[in-house]
């Protein structure tokens, strides 16, 4: 809990324009006045979490099961980026298990047009009403 | 596989909508305890309910073989994340993994088919006698509906317990409190009272709904096959939350019992909820907060403990007739520590309801069952709902037992009593002897007009106080057999009429000098 307060602090000053090494000189001097440098660990963790989420939310993400489906899908995914007003480079990564398709995401939303995701939606309708 | 299944498959394909739209979604930063914190999901409401794509980080093959949805309720929107409580396996739910939204406020999936089967909070079958088609569906939270929506309670609502139905009646859309320690027969009065719903005409009987909250699974299993032996089930819905499951789908489950009653009240039909019981929901709700960090106050509940329970008995309403007349009548049950009847959870549920059953430990081991004190129960709205009969036969009897209880702890000094009093004694006795009832055993109300009419006109005079149920189980057989006009009339008119005393006088003549033998002590 402590440890998340001082990261979210870090965090801030960082943002704020601190550079990085002067932030940490200052934390270290901080947590050694406040007797607190058990917590040093934890805030590091804490922190690398916050910055790996911030790239992640500023940047358009595409996932595609293989390399090649990036040039396949181009025109739906440009017209995903735009409909999320997205801006910049998407980062795109790999994930074998959506069989096919792509997934976009972009500041929170998030658009499935993976192969994997229909085929379960389909596979769910089909049992459900198979049941009722 | 038939081909009816192939063409059903078919045509699913077929009209299966695969576009998809963009979701909003969020992370989960954290898990423990049953609670998630998620980052993002900016738009998020309270009491939304969310989904957690499980399906993210796995194969196709794996999400195929464990197609079960993971939900997830929102309780607590906080400046920088949102806190949800998830129902059901929170091992399921790992850090960065997804959350969307359903834009759904939490409700259960609701139809006559859920009459007569076991579920769970989520409208989920736990009876494996398949899925349950749902019509609709009603929001676990509501607000309760208005004075102007509302007309005052009018109808009775018969439990089947003689002691209950004569002092302290419960009407149609009334909320009345069982209160007592453990073991003095709580859940056997709301069980009894589920069961002697089977003696109402099928057109004015009650939809039943037993709630479970936390309770050990042989108790429930219990409870079903007890109502499935009295030929319950078929008008009374169980809905199961057991102790081994996570504090939010107790903490729903009562909510989910005034969804399902209101469904049917809407549509014009009379309900019974007993909710066994608000203790352990008031636990598994200070379980949840204390989770969900909300600042803990007496005895460790949270400040919206008293808004929790009343919010929730407050659904329980008889509806104008312009809203089709239909209601809800709740028996909340609480769990009191050695008679304390003012805990913290104790007293707010007995300002909140309209009167109260109070069962005591020590008239239990006494064998007086059921083990009503019928000086501190009340019912504050019933008897405007008692039928005329009753309200005739019963006058007597709170008077009667009132004097006795008095007598009774002046007893214990006096050595020599005259025999004003003792006479007093032996009646209050008696009295005392024809309400105790076996359990499961619920009594039809023309019968125990029948029986209370009989001792108030002293059938009992003159016999063993040992025999007093042996005399009532004879004379109400011999009215059964040879007066079964007067049960019918009682049924039909629900007055006692000049003629129908006269009869009954009559009979009673009858029955005492033909059953002499019942009259002497063994």
């Amino acid at each position: 809990m402590l440890a998340e307060s001082y990261a979210k602090a870090m965090y801030e000053v960082i943002e704020g324009g601190v550079s990085t090494p002067k932030a940490f000189e200052r934390l270290d001097a901080v947590l050694v006045r406040r007797g607190h440098q058990k917590l040093k660990g934890p805030i590091v963790r804490t922190l690398s979490r916050y910055a790996k989420q911030k790239a992640v939310s500023d940047a358009p993400v595409v996932t595609v099961a293989i390399e090649s489906s990036v040039k396949q899908f181009a025109k739906e995914i440009a017209n995903a980026q735009k409909s999320f007003d997205a801006t910049g480079e998407p980062t795109v990564f790999t994930d074998e298990r959506q069989v096919g398709g792509f997934t976009f995401q972009y500041k929170g939303k998030y658009l499935d047009r993976s192969y994997k995701g229909k085929l379960v939606k389909l596979y769910r309708n089909i049992t459900t009403s198979l049941i009722t | 596989m038939s081909t009816a299944i192939i063409e059903r498959i078919k045509k699913e394909i077929e009209s299966l909508d695969l576009n998809t739209f963009a979701e909003e979604v969020g992370v989960v930063t954290s898990v423990a305890d049953g609670v998630a914190e998620i980052d993002g999901l900016a738009s998020a409401q309270m009491m939304e309910m969310v989904v957690f794509d499980t399906d993210k980080d796995r194969s196709l093959k794996e999400a195929l073989e464990d197609s079960e949805v993971l939900y997830g309720l929102i309780l607590n929107l906080e400046e920088e994340v949102v806190k949800v409580v998830i129902l059901g396996e929170s091992t399921n739910v790992r850090e960065g993994m997804f959350v969307k939204r359903t834009e759904q406020l939490l409700s259960v999936p609701v139809s006559d088919d859920v009459v007569g089967r076991v579920i769970s909070p989520l409208g989920e079958p736990l009876d494996a006698r398949g899925a349950i088609k749902a019509d609709g569906h009603m929001p676990i939270e509501r607000v309760a509906f208005g004075v102007m929506d509302r007309s005052s309670v009018n109808e009775p609502i018969h439990t089947g317990i003689k002691a209950i139905d004569s002092m302290i009646p419960i009407g149609r859309g009334q909320r009345e409190l069982i209160i007592g320690d453990r073991q003095t027969g709580k859940t056997t009065i709301a069980i009894d009272t589920i069961i002697n719903q089977k003696n109402e005409p099928k057109e004015s009987r009650p939809i039943c709904i037993y709630v479970a909250i936390g309770q050990k699974q042989s108790k429930t299993a219990n409870i079903v096959r007890t109502l499935e032996e009295a030929g319950a089930m078929e008008y009374t819905t169980v809905i199961s939350t057991s102790a081994s499951e996570a504090s939010p789908l107790l903490y729903l489950a009562p909510f989910a019992g005034a969804a399902v009653g209101e469904y049917f009240m809407l549509k014009g039909k009379d309900v019974l909820v007993v909710f066994d019981d608000l203790s352990k929901h008031a636990v598994a709700y200070r379980q949840m907060s204390l989770l969900l960090r909300r600042p803990p106050g007496r005895e460790a509940y949270p400040g919206d403990i008293f808004y929790l329970h009343s919010r929730l008995l407050e659904r329980s309403a008889k509806l104008s007739e312009k809203l089709g007349g239909g209601s809800i009548t709740a028996l909340p049950i609480i769990e009191t520590q050695e008679g304390d009847v003012s805990a913290y959870i104790p007293t707010n549920v007995i300002s909140i309801t309209d009167g109260q059953i109070f069962l005591e430990g020590d008239l239990f081991n006494k064998g007086i069952r059921p083990a009503l004190n019928v000086g501190i129960s009340v019912s504050r709205v019933g008897s405007s709902a008692q039928t005329k009969a009753m309200k005739k036969v019963s006058g007597k009897i709170r008077l009667e037992l009132a004097q006795f209880r008095e007598l009774e702890a002046f007893m214990q000094f006096a050595s020599d009593l005259d025999e004003e009093t003792k006479a007093r004694i032996e009646s209050g006795r008696k009295f005392t002897e024809l309400l105790k009832q076996k359990q499961n055993n619920p009594m039809p109300f023309y019968k125990q007009v029948v029986s209370l009419y009989a001792a108030n006109g002293g059938i009992m005079d003159g016999a063993p106080v040992e025999n007093v149920r042996a005399i009532e189980d004879a004379y109400l057989s011999y009215i059964e057999r040879d007066h079964k006009k007067i049960f019918d009339t009682i049924e039909s008119e629900k007055a006692l009429t000049d003629d129908l005393t006269a009869q009954m006088d009559k009979a009673m003549t009858t029955f005492k000098d033909s059953h002499a033998n019942l009259y002497t002590a063994k």
